[in-house]
C-alpha cells in the first residue's frame, strides 16, 4: 500500500508561480553606502540575497545594481547622503518600487543604519539601526530579525499549491482532515508555505489515498490519487471487532457526561468568593 | 483494561467532575519591598473597596471591608461569573482619602474554576522627569511630608527628558536624554516596587518624548533634533529579548508627543504630533503649522499625514478608541481627529488650549492665561473637564497662580542691597496634566511668567527702571472639587533682562518641600500618575 501511495504522488515543484498582484508589483534595490568601514564585506549582497529568499520578492543588490547602471551607481549614493529624495531618484533609473539603503559608518563601533525609501514617494517607510564591535560578524539571525523589522510581517508570508488530480470521479478530497470538495477539484488548494500538509483522496467501494506533502514557497505540489478498488471478499468495516466495541464506548461516554451535566446545570452559580491575601 | 471498561470508567470521572463545588478568586497583592513605598504599612489605611467593570466598561461596586492590622487575609465578597475588563482594589483612610491601589485586567471568572490573581498594590505616587532624577511625590500625604526619595539615573550630564508608567502599575518608565551624547541615551525601566532599575534600552538618539500606550504594549520616544522617533515594543522588554530587536527608528521631522488609538478595523496605530508649542510660546510666534502623522505599530508603516494650518499644543487619547483628541489653541478649540477617515473636526470651542489628558470618559483640558505687563490682573491656573459621552463642558480649576518673589542687586557696588521684587503672575499655563486615581485631585505642570520693574543704581534719576522678566516652573496639586491650589513644589525660576536669561538671580527661596536650592532646579518636563494615565 504504502509503495502504492509513494509511486503515485507525484510531487511537481512547478517552479515559480505567479504570486499575487501585489507582490507582483513590488520590486526592490539593496543600496549601501560606507564611510570609511571596511568590516562586513559583502554586507549589502548578503541581504539582498537574504531578503530575496524569505520574501520571494525582485531584489536588486548592489552587484544587480552595478550591472544596469555601471560603477557610477555608488558615487550615486554616496552623494545622496542618506537623503529620501535622492536616494528615490536611483530607484527610479533602476525602475524599483523600494530602495532599501544600508548605511555603514563607524565611530569605534560599527553603526549600520538600514532605511527603506519608497520610490514613487521619495518617503521614508522605516528604518533600523544597528551597533557591533568592528571585528564581530552578523549572524543570519540577526540579519533576518533585522531585515522582518524593516519590512512589513505580509512581506514574509509565502504560499505555495497543492493540485489533486484522481482516477476516479467524485472522490472525496481532505487536507488535513478537513474537507476540500470532490474531485475532479478546479484548480489548486492554496497554503502557506513552506509547509507540510496531509492529503487524503477517499471513496466508498475503493482504497483510500493518503500522503504527506511538503509545499515549499511558490511551488504547485501535484498529487495524482489513484484509487484501486476494493477487492472482494475483504471483510467489511462494520464487521471488524472494534467498530462495535468503539460504538458502545462512545454511547456510554456521552451518557456519563450527559448525567453530570444534566445534574449539575440547575445550580451553576452566578458568582464566587473573592480573598485577598498579602 | 478491555476499552468499553475504560471509557466507561472516564465517563464516571466527568460525571463527579461536574459534581465539583463552586470557583473562588484568591487575589493576591504583590507588595513593594521597601517599606517607604508599601501601602500596607500605611498607619492610616482603614479599608479596602473591591470594584470591578466588565468589558463594555460598566462599573459594579464588589464590597468594602476594614483592613485591621496583623491580619493578612480578607473575605472581599462575591465576584460575578464572566469575564472581567477591569478589577480594582483601592485603599482607603477613615476619611475616605484613597492611600493604595492595584488594578488588574483580562480575568474570566469561572463557576468552577479557582482563580488566581496577582495584583500590584501600590501608593498613587507621581512621578515628574526633569533634572538628573525622577522626582516622586506621595499625593496621600500632606505638602510638607509628600517628596519621596528621588529615583536616580546615576548618570552625571544626562536629565530625565519624561516619565511614564504602565498601566497595571509595576513599572516606571524614564527616558534620559544626552543631548551631547545622543548614542548614550537610554530608556531606564524601574521596579515600582523598589525604585530600582528593572531593564535598559538602549536609543541611539536624545529623547525630547515618551508615550506609552493605554495597554502597555508600546512606547514611542521621539527626539526631535535627531527627526526620529523610536517605536519600542515594550512586552518584548520584559521578556528581556535583546533590546536591538525590541525597538524601530522612523525619521519623522520634529517628533513631539504621540497619542495610541484602536482603529474600527482593529489596527493599533500611533498618531505621531509633529510641531508643537514650547513650553510658555504663544501660539502666533510659533514658527511652523502641526502635523499629525499616523504609523501602523505592527510594521511601523506611515499611513497618513494629515497637516494643520496652526500649531497644536498636544494630544491626547482614549483607549480603545480610534479618536485622537488636540489641542489648537490659535484656533481656540479642542479638535478631533479620526484615524478611520482621517477627517478633522472642532470637538469643543476653547480658549487658549494647551495641555490635554483623557482618563477614563474625561477629557481634561488644561489652558494658558495671559494679561499685558501693564494689567492689575493676575493670571489663573486654568483647567476645564469634558465628558466624552455626553459632551458636557465643566470648567474646573479657575484659580489665581502664586506671587513669586525675584532676589535682585539694586544699586551701585558701594550700596547695593539686595531685594526681592515680587510680582503677581502675568502668564500661567498649564503645560502639562496627570490624574491621579480616586478622581479628587489633579497634577498640573505650570509655567507662570511674572513682569517687575527696579531702579539698578541708586544715583540713577527716579523713573529710569530696569525692567526684568521672570518665570518659574512648578508641580501643582489641585483639589478637583474646589479648584483650590493643594500642593505646589517650584521646581525652577529663571529670570531674564532685555530678553537675555540671567544667571546669577535666583527666586526667593522656600522650604525644602517646596522648592530645591537655587543652584539646583530643573525644568519639570512631565508628570505622571501611578494608574493614572501611562
Amino acid at each position: 500500500m504504502r509503495n502504492l501511495v509513494a509511486a503515485t504522488v507525484l510531487l511537481a515543484c512547478l517552479g515559480a508561480l505567479p504570486r499575487v498582484a501585489e507582490a507582483r508589483r513590488r520590486s526592490i534595490a539593496v543600496l549601501e553606502f560606507r564611510q570609511g568601514v571596511s568590516a562586513l564585506p559583502w554586507f549589502a549582497d548578503r541581504m539582498a540575497k537574504r531578503l530575496r529568499h524569505l520574501t520571494g520578492l525582485p531584489v536588486l543588490g548592489p552587484t544587480e545594481a552595478r550591472q544596469k547602471m555601471g560603477d557610477r551607481i555608488d558615487n550615486f549614493v554616496a552623494r545622496c547622503q542618506g537623503q529620501p529624495r535622492c536616494v528615490g531618484a536611483i530607484g527610479r533609473k533602476l525602475g524599483v518600487t523600494e530602495v532599501i539603503l544600508v548605511g555603514m559608518s563607524s565611530l569605534g563601533d560599527v553603526i549600520i543604519q538600514i532605511t527603506r525609501v519608497k520610490v514613487s514617494s521619495r518617503r521614508v517607510l522605516g528604518s533600523v539601526g544597528h551597533t557591533m564591535p568592528p571585528l564581530a560578524k552578523l549572524s543570519m539571525g540577526k540579519l533576518d530579525g533585522l531585515l522582518r523589522r524593516l519590512m512589513p510581517h505580509r512581506d514574509f508570508i509565502r504560499y505555495g499549491f497543492i493540485r489533486v488530480r484522481s482516477n476516479r470521479r467524485g472522490a472525496q478530497v481532505f487536507l488535513n482532515a478537513k474537507k476540500h470538495g470532490l474531485t475532479p477539484l478546479s484548480g489548486s488548494i492554496k497554503v502557506r508555505a513552506p509547509s507540510t500538509h496531509r492529503v487524503k483522496v477517499s471513496k466508498r467501494g475503493f482504497v483510500d489515498f493518503s500522503a504527506d506533502l511538503r509545499v515549499p514557497p511558490d511551488g504547485t505540489v501535484t498529487v495524482n490519487a489513484v484509487l484501486p478498488l476494493i477487492p472482494k471478499g475483504g471483510t467489511p468495516f462494520y464487521k471488524k471487532w472494534w467498530f462495535w466495541t468503539v460504538i458502545a464506548s462512545g454511547v456510554v461516554t456521552i451518557a456519563g457526561i450527559t448525567a453530570g451535566v444534566m445534574l449539575t446545570v440547575g445550580k451553576k452559580p452566578d458568582s464566587v468568593p473573592a480573598v485577598i491575601r498579602w | 483494561m478491555p476499552l468499553p471498561w475504560l471509557v466507561s470508567a472516564l465517563s464516571l470521572l466527568a460525571f463527579l467532575g461536574g459534581c465539583k463545588s463552586h470557583g473562588s478568586v484568591m487575589i493576591t497583592l504583590e507588595l513593594p519591598a521597601a517599606q517607604e513605598l508599601n501601602p500596607m504599612a500605611d498607619p492610616r489605611l482603614a479599608s479596602f473597596s473591591l470594584v470591578v467593570s466588565d468589558t463594555d466598561g460598566n462599573v459594579q461596586k464588589i464590597n468594602t471591608e476594614p483592613y485591621a492590622p496583623g491580619v493578612r487575609q480578607v473575605d472581599i465578597g462575591e465576584l460575578p461569573v464572566g469575564d472581567i475588563g477591569r478589577l480594582t482594589l483601592v485603599g482607603y483612610s477613615d476619611a475616605n482619602q484613597v492611600l493604595a491601589y492595584g488594578e488588574a485586567s483580562g480575568i474570566a471568572v469561572g463557576a468552577y474554576d479557582d482563580i488566581l490573581v496577582s495584583l500590584p498594590f501600590r501608593k498613587p505616587y507621581t512621578y515628574m522627569a526633569g533634572g538628573p532624577s525622577v522626582s516622586v511625590f506621595d499625593t496621600t500625604q500632606a505638602h510638607s511630608a509628600d517628596v519621596v526619595s528621588p529615583i536616580e539615573i546615576n548618570s552625571p550630564g544626562q536629565t530625565t527628558s519624561a516619565v511614564a508608567t504602565t498601566p497595571d502599575g509595576r513599572y516606571v518608565l524614564a527616558a534620559v536624554a544626552d543631548p551631547a551624547t545622543p548614542s548614550a541615551s537610554k530608556l531606564l525601566v524601574f521596579n515600582t516596587g523598589q525604585h530600582t532599575e528593572a531593564y535598559r534600552v538602549p536609543l541611539n538618539h536624545s529623547p525630547d518624548f515618551l508615550s506609552v500606550s493605554h495597554d502597555g504594549h508600546w512606547a514611542i520616544l521621539s527626539a526631535t533634533d535627531a527627526s526620529r522617533i523610536t517605536v519600542v515594543d515594550l512586552q518584548d522588554v520584559f521578556a528581556d529579548v535583546d533590546p536591538a530587536l525590541t525597538t524601530r527608528d522612523i525619521v519623522f521631522a520634529a517628533p513631539k508627543r504621540a497619542a495610541f488609538v484602536r482603529r474600527t478595523d482593529g489596527r493599533d496605530l500611533a498618531v505621531v504630533l509633529q510641531n508643537s508649542l514650547l513650553k510658555g510660546e504663544d501660539c502666533l510666534s510659533a514658527a511652523l503649522p502641526s502635523t499629525l502623522s499616523v504609523i501602523d505599530l505592527s510594521d511601523g508603516n506611515l499611513l497618513n499625514s494629515t497637516f494643520f494650518e496652526t500649531t497644536l499644543a498636544d494630544v491626547a487619547s482614549r483607549p480603545g478608541d480610534s479618536l485622537v483628541y488636540a489641542a489648537e489653541p490659535c484656533q481656540q478649540r479642542v479638535a478631533t481627529f479620526d484615524t478611520n477617515s482621517y477627517q478633522v473636526s472642532t470637538l469643543v470651542g476653547v480658549q487658549s488650549p494647551t495641555s490635554l489628558i483623557v482618563k477614563d470618559d474625561l477629557l481634561w483640558i488644561g489652558r494658558e492665561e495671559l494679561f499685558q505687563p501693564t494689567s492689575p490682573n493676575t493670571a489663573r491656573i486654568l483647567i476645564d473637564r469634558v465628558n466624552l459621552n455626553t459632551l458636557e463642558y465643566t470648567p474646573v480649576v479657575t484659580t489665581p497662580f502664586l506671587q513669586e518673589g525675584l532676589v535682585v542687586r539694586e544699586g551701585n557696588d558701594q550700596g547695593a542691597s539686595r531685594v526681592v521684587l515680587r510680582a503677581n503672575p502675568l502668564i500661567v499655563q498649564v503645560y502639562h496634566l496627570s490624574v491621579p486615581p480616586g478622581g479628587t485631585r489633579i497634577s498640573a505642570l505650570v509655567w507662570a511668567g511674572y513682569f517687575g520693574a527696579y531702579n539698578p543704581a541708586l544715583e540713577t534719576p527716579e523713573g529710569d527702571l530696569s525692567e526684568v522678566l521672570f518665570i518659574s516652573y512648578s508641580y501643582v496639586g489641585l483639589d478637583t472639587n474646589t479648584g483650590e491650589i493643594r500642593r505646589r513644589f517650584r521646581a525652577g525660576c529663571l529670570a531674564f533682562k532685555n530678553n537675555d536669561l540671567v544667571n546669577d538671580e535666583c527666586c526667593e527661596a522656600l522650604e525644602p518641600f517646596e522648592a530645591p536650592p537655587c543652584t539646583q532646579e530643573f525644568v519639570p518636563e512631565v508628570a505622571t500618575s501611578l494608574f493614572g494615565v501611562p
